[in-house]
């Protein structure tokens, strides 16, 4: 496997992923100066990688397309396609219906016993 | 049958009386369809003769009876087949067939009117059951089919003075039921569940009426009844509580699903299936959409697998789509299944097929996101199945394949989303970004076939095909050349290479493949050209440094074979001046210096070699094996005894044994070779093996392939040798003795499937071998004229 499923960069640098090169700069600076090296060497270094599998075109190229497009996995219910009917309320006449259907299946079973 | 009649009948044909004899048989072991089959012929034979024997079949004793046994037969095949087949409408069918053949048996109005209950035809059922009724007088079965029907088709009052008129010890468990049933038709829930003494009889409100409690001993029958009953009386006892209005004693009542059996009736499971509607719709209702959901899929699974067509069905898909929403934000998968569900009732929903597809993606996302891999790539490939050219799903689905290791979907999704993108290159021109991402994929794509082991013609085609849209694709060309080198294509790999040098101009790299190409194509002089422009491109380059030391060394070669001494030394000198510590330049220099009266400068030359690192014993067999050449036995002998003192390996016995072979000392090389054997590899047995085998001593060879086959008994190679030894002495039994035993080895193991290829293809020559020996033995053996003239089997003999 030469390319790795690791972070999402553009989450990372909270851009979105149609971002200009110059806007990625500028979140990428902004990142920077709340985790700076000295504060949060850890944190500068996931901005760092992040930035660099940006920066470069082809790195960006690259990037974009082993990026799992995960953008639906926000989505609410509000989204939903709504479906007009609403259930039945359940009936007498439903309840009944159905009984005698039940029935009948029995009563055939036991006309088997006539065969 | 008359004698005239079997005459009459035309050969082939099966008597009547033959066909009811075959169904009886076919009816015997329960194969209805055949039986069937065999009676509608019976009968149209019988109809058939008794329009032209004026309604008579034949004369023989008993013959009268056939045409009204063969409906009797028909009709009751056609009864048994309709209680066995699951389709209502194919028993109403089969039913209506026995009414009509058999107007006298009240069964199979009993049955037709049942079934039509069943499919919620009651008023078609209400004449086929008072026909049963009366064909079937005091029959209980009859009287409860004819009460079902007339419940059904409203006829309540009818119903109740028939029960006013039963005398009490008739009421059995199955007549209360209907019993109670009647009460709810006439909206008396409380009563019923009186007749039915359901567990609690604290349903809200209730009064039990007199009449009802005057049924308490029929109760008691209820109570008697087997097992098999209890799941009617929970439904109904349920219902009851449900029809009340009261839907906490409902839940309660319904919640206590009987516990399945194995091999359950049909009647049971619709009874079951049931309980699970109205058990979920109960659950919806208190807003437990989860146990709602799984409720109404269960009851859904189990009415799938009776095909009856039950009325609740149809009422699911609301509640599916409510329960779904309600828990998309919790259950995600549930919402899934609930969507999926109502798919299955109605393919054409499309809110289902919208929130599904949307459900998918989202839960994808997620399971991603978690890193649940396996069910993100699960359901990225279930949403592909609906929007095959959905690039996005396409590319999520194959590079969660790869992740989970199933990369052969991952070529198929990789590739048809390259398929989907190579169109659109030209009308996205400007989009950089997209070509820089097209180009890897495509890159990637073929990586992938490459790794997967796809065959490499199918690779070369990838690769082709994208070329044809991105012909400046550097990457995909590299790896075609490559491809087309390994697959012994020098030309397209030429092609591939000069296309490279207009893309990108020359470089010492595309100029050195381009030497090796060139070489592959016996073009020796071109190569040397562009190997040697490759150096002055770049002279400290080592790949170009090296190339071009090769080429320096074979026109050395040739020089010397030549016997352009001079101009071989001044090449190896050339060689030197690139490379002092070149042991290949140096050997030959040493060597051509002996050949020209100089061996002060020979001596030198070797100490060179053995300065290059006097502690490897490989350098001081070479110059044993230069001295041994040019007959200094002491020199070379001392120069062994060194090597051997520094490492006394197999490895160091075999290179002086192959020193002494190649100075035609053949004892003297068989005893280093044998001491190599003592304690070689199997490797090494092999490589002594094929020495000999060069230096025209099988025989010798043969000894050591054996060793070899001890050594490893499994490998297939040494058989594989051993048969080509035996073609070259045309030993061919002994040669298709030794390739079986390579196919035997090589059978199943993919790592030594080249050995088992090679086997096949000499098998084949084996046999075109044979065929040529047999053609060329009728030839010769061709009496008088036609004779082969003696110059032709000359030829031919020699050709052989």
């Amino acid at each position: 496997m030469n390319f790795s499923f690791g972070d999402n960069p553009y989450k990372t640098l909270g851009v979105n992923q149609n971002a200009t090169e110059g806007e990625i700069k500028h979140a990428y600076f902004n990142r920077v100066r709340e985790h700076s090296p000295e504060r949060d060497p850890e944190g500068f270094k996931r901005i760092r990688a992040a930035y660099e599998k940006l920066s470069a075109a082809n790195a960006r190229a690259e990037t974009d397309l082993f990026l799992i497009d995960d953008q639906s996995a926000d989505i609410n219910v509000s989204t939903l396609e709504r479906y007009d009917a609403e259930p039945q309320p359940i009936t007498l006449k439903m309840i009944e219906s159905d009984l005698l259907a039940v029935e009948s299946i029995l009563l055939l079973e036991e006309l088997k016993s006539l065969a | 049958m008359t004698k005239k009649n079997k005459k009459a009948a035309p050969a082939g044909k099966i008597q009547p009386a033959d066909l009811v004899k075959r169904a009886e048989e076919a009816l015997r072991f329960k194969r209805y369809d055949e039986a069937i089959q065999w009676l509608l012929r019976a009968e149209v034979e019988v109809q058939r003769q008794e329009s032209k024997n004026g309604n008579r079949v034949t004369a023989d004793a008993g013959a009268d009876e056939l045409p009204t046994w063969v409906r009797v037969l028909l009709a009751d095949a056609f009864f048994v087949r309709a209680l066995t087949v699951s389709d209502l409408h194919q028993r109403i069918s089969d039913l209506e067939e026995a009414v009509k053949r058999d107007a006298s048996d009240g069964r199979y109005p009993l049955a037709l009117g049942v079934v039509h209950v069943a499919v919620g035809e009651a008023g078609k059922a209400v004449e086929h059951l008072r026909r049963a009724g009366e064909l079937l007088p005091d029959n209980r079965i009859a009287e409860r089919a004819w009460v079902l029907g007339s419940l059904a088709s409203g006829n309540t009052r009818e119903v109740k003075d028939w029960f006013k008129q039963q005398p009490q010890e008739k009421l059995d468990a199955n007549l209360h039921r209907l019993r109670a049933v009647r009460e709810l038709t006439l909206g008396n829930p409380d009563a019923a569940a009186a007749l039915l003494a359901c567990p609690s009889q604290a349903v809200a409100g209730s009064s039990v009426s007199d009449g009802a409690s005057r049924q308490s001993g029929a109760v008691g029958v209820l109570r008697e009844v087997n097992r098999e009953a209890t799941v009617y009386d929970r439904l109904v006892c349920g219902l009851v509580s449900l029809a009340a209005g009261d839907q906490e004693q409902a839940l309660k009542r319904l919640a206590e699903l009987p516990r399945r059996r194995e091999n359950v009736s049909p009647a049971e499971r619709v009874a079951f299936a049931m309980h699970l509607f109205y058990r979920g719709a109960s659950y919806f209702q208190a807003k437990h959409f989860a146990e709602a959901a799984t409720d109404f899929a269960e009851a859904h699974r189990l009415a799938q697998s009776l095909e009856l067509k039950l009325s609740w069905l149809g009422r699911l898909v609301p509640y599916y789509h409510r329960a779904a929403e309600e828990l998309f934000a919790t259950d995600i998968n549930q919402s899934i299944e609930c969507w999926k569900l109502v798919l299955e009732i109605d393919a054409k929903d499309k809110a289902a097929r919208a929130n599904l597809d949307v459900a998918r993606r989202t839960e994808a996302g997620r399971a991603w996101h978690d890193g649940r891999y396996e069910r993100a790539a699960e359901l990225w490939q279930e949403s592909l199945k609906h929007h095959p050219l959905d690039e996005t799903l396409l590319k999520n689905a194959a590079i969660g394949c790869e992740k989970t290791g199933h990369q052969d979907q991952a070529v198929t999704h990789w590739r048809r989303l390259v398929h989907l993108w190579r169109p659109q290159l030209k009308s996205r021109r400007d989009d950089e970004q997209f070509k820089k991402q097209f180009l890897r994929a495509e890159k990637h794509l073929i990586d992938l076939m490459l790794e997967i082991g796809t065959p490499i013609e199918d690779v070369q085609k990838e690769i082709d095909a994208a070329l044809k849209i991105t012909p400046d694709n550097k990457e995909l060309r590299r790896l075609s050349v490559e491809i087309y080198l390994g697959r012994g294509r020098p030309q397209q790999a030429l092609k591939q290479l000069e296309s490279l040098e207009r893309i990108e101009g020359e470089s010492v790299e595309l100029l050195l493949l381009k030497g090796v190409t060139l070489g592959m194509l016996n073009r020796m002089k071109a190569s040397r050209q562009v190997i040697e422009r490759a150096y002055e491109m770049e002279p400290t380059n080592l790949a170009a440094q090296r190339g071009y030391l090769l080429v320096l060394g074979e026109e050395s070669s040739e020089a010397h074979d030549k016997d352009q001494l001079e101009v071989a030394a001044k090449l190896c000198e050339q060689q030197l001046k690139i490379d002092p510590r070149y042991r290949p330049a140096l050997s030959h220099l040493a060597c051509l210096s002996f050949h020209l009266n100089d061996p002060d400068k020979a001596r030198e030359t070797i100490a060179r070699i053995i300065e290059l690192d006097p502690t490897k014993a490989e350098n001081h067999v070479v110059a044993g094996s230069l001295y041994l050449e040019h007959d200094k036995t002491r020199e070379a002998e001392a120069e062994f005894k060194k090597a051997l003192a520094l490492n006394p390996d197999a490895d160091s016995y075999r290179r002086i044994g192959e020193s002494y072979l190649d100075a035609r000392k053949v004892k003297k090389a068989l005893q280093n070779f044998d001491r190599a054997a003592a304690t070689g590899s199997f490797e090494t047995l092999m490589e002594i093996a094929e020495t000999l085998h060069d230096a025209d001593r099988d025989r010798d060879a043969e000894r050591f392939i054996d060793l070899a086959i001890i050594k490893d008994p499994e490998h297939p190679l040494p058989h594989l040798i051993k048969a080509s030894l035996h073609v070259n002495r045309s030993e061919i039994k002994k040669a298709s003795e030794e390739l079986a035993a390579v196919e035997r080895l090589g059978a199943g193991k993919a790592e030594l499937r080249e050995f088992v290829d090679e086997a096949r293809s000499l098998r084949k020559m084996l046999q075109q071998m044979n065929e040529l020996e047999r053609r060329l033995k009728s030839v010769e053996d061709m009496p008088g004229p036609g004779r082969m003239p003696p110059e032709l089997l000359r030829l031919l003999k020699q050709l052989r």
